[in-house]
């Protein structure tokens, strides 16, 4: 069973991989990022603030790996509807939500260039050399965060998969995300009960933990960190598996499945 | 009088593609949630660097960058017509292609000039922002020749874009983020070298937003002027290339067969 599971996922992941080489547009929010980073050094460098560069590569590094996920993982189900594929992977063995789950991670994981990008933007437009100080905390902080995003992309991807509604939803979603999360700038400067829902946004407590790795001070409450973002991406996966039975029974029911 | 007809039933489809995405709730509880949340995000720099002039810059600047950006959408839009299987039915009618693409598209401007007031007037309710120095009709003739030229840029690009419509979506982003990084959205057009600011005064936004940038400082010339009269040049140099682009782009496809259904 475990070497099903295995060769499915990995046959999903290079599924994801060709699918994503013939649609440069999955690559959107690669491409957009170095300008966005060169915008938001650009503000830091101007205020005289070199010091609070290293906000700008951990907004860069989450931007990129939440919009590879809301914005291309979460068409993923309406494509392969689409593209008349879903009646054929449900006939199969192997539950959808693992193919899912593959393929969106294999697309959050992309978004990882984002950071390298950025901080190649800062050394080389600003002669700013961002050192992280704690990179074991880096390292598990963004795995962890690449779990989060996958397990809520699952909702989204759930929500998304009838069709009309795509496009509207994908525009709608990441920008309140970001700003509840404190991707770019702490929840301390937003309104208290803001601060509140923020602590149920997984971007919140990564954000706070990847921007404590780029100080020297260390970094406080990693533990209950990385617990909470893996806690609440999660939830979010469960709730993205039920909904997406859901949606998929609803679908069977009304013989829509590849009917957009 | 059949350019007219032919951009009046463009101007009917644009609106069926603007209800595809948005309707009336959509758009004012999803929509404009996002545009202020993003420029939410960018403003509150200003109080993590505890500057007020700073929030000040880039609230005009994100407030009016967020329609630039909705207008922009006139860049995929404009590929629309090879997606939808219609491009070559409008190839051989008789006629120039540019007022069925140009009526499709307009509606986005539309989007954007409401867009960029309602952004406005969210984002300074939230960040309790007052307006000094300028009147209410300078900051909607504002935002109403910026949301314009970044159109008729957008034409102009979309124009070019018919030939790779994959890249539609892409264009749109790097459009939209080099509007935030270089037109003085963000920071000062004068942070930049030389060689980058001519780009910036060549593209739309840069010209309008300084001008109005200017009215807000208490300019005591007539920069606002000069600089909104910029951007309309701006903005009708491009057009007229969209225009004569259009035209040529389509005739070439006539003749080497390059407008299929994609």
């Amino acid at each position: 069973m475990g070497n099903v599971v295995i060769s499915a996922g990995m046959a999903a992941v290079k599924a994801q991989i060709q699918m994503t080489c013939n649609n440069v547009e999955d690559l959107l929010p690669v491409l957009t990022i170095p300008l966005s980073s060169i915008a938001m050094i650009a503000i830091f460098a101007n205020a005289g603030r070199e010091d609070l560069a290293g906000y700008a590569l951990i907004a860069a590094l989450l931007m990129t790996v939440g919009q590879m996920g809301f914005f291309v993982g979460s068409e993923v189900v309406a494509n392969d509807r689409n593209t008349q594929v879903l009646e054929l992977i449900l006939v199969t063995d192997t539950p959808y939500w693992l193919v899912l789950v593959a393929r969106i991670l294999t697309l959050t994981i992309v978004g990882v260039v984002g950071f390298l990008e950025s901080w190649l933007i800062a050394w080389i437009v600003f002669d700013y050399k961002i050192q992280v100080h704690d990179l074991s905390v880096f390292t598990f902080t963004l795995l962890a965060t690449l779990v989060a995003i996958t397990g809520t992309c699952i909702v989204t991807a759930a929500i998304f998969c009838f069709g009309r509604t795509t496009r509207t939803l994908q525009n709608i979603i990441s920008g309140p995300l970001y700003l509840v999360g404190g991707v770019l700038v702490p929840v301390t400067f937003l309104p208290d009960w803001i601060q509140v829902i923020a602590q149920g946004v997984f971007f919140y407590w990564a954000a706070d933990l990847l921007r404590a790795t780029l100080t020297v001070d260390g970094v406080q409450g990693v533990a209950i960190g990385i617990w909470m973002i893996l806690f609440l991406g999660i939830c979010g996966g469960a709730v993205g598996v039920f909904l997406l039975q859901r949606m998929l029974d609803r679908l069977r029911r009304n013989g829509a499945l590849s009917l957009l | 009088m059949r350019a007219l007809r032919v951009f009046s039933f463009g101007l009917l489809v644009g609106w069926r593609d603007l209800a595809v995405f948005w309707n009336w709730k959509t758009w004012t509880l999803g929509w404009i949630l996002r545009v202020c949340a993003v420029a939410g995000s960018w403003i509150l720099l200003g109080k993590l660097l505890q500057s007020e002039e700073l929030i000040e810059f880039l609230l005009i600047g994100n407030a009016i960058a967020a329609g630039a950006s909705a207008a922009a959408w006139a860049i995929p839009a404009s590929t629309w017509d090879r997606v939808d299987g219609t491009y070559p039915l409008l190839l051989i009618s008789p006629g120039s292609i540019f007022p069925a693409i140009v009526g499709r598209t307009a509606v986005w401007m539309v989007n954007g000039v409401l867009t960029s007031v309602v952004a406005f007037c969210v984002l300074s309710f939230a960040f309790d922002y007052s307006i000094e120095h300028a009147s209410y009709w300078e900051v909607g003739l504002t935002i109403i020749t910026v949301c314009t030229s970044t159109y008729c840029f957008a034409v102009f690009l979309g124009a070019w874009i018919t030939l790779l419509p994959k890249l539609r979506n892409v264009a749109l982003g790097l459009v939209a983020t080099a509007i935030t990084t270089v037109c003085g959205v963000s920071v000062p057009i004068s942070f930049w070298p030389s060689p980058v600011q001519v780009v910036a005064f060549a593209l739309p936004v840069t010209n309008g937003l300084e001008g109005f940038r200017a009215l807000v400082s208490n300019d005591m010339g007539n920069q606002f002027a000069i600089l909104l009269t910029n951007e309309i040049v701006v903005g009708a140099g491009w057009f007229l290339l969209g225009v004569l682009l259009m035209d040529v782009i389509a005739n070439r496809g006539r003749r080497d067969g390059s407008v299929e259904f994609m």
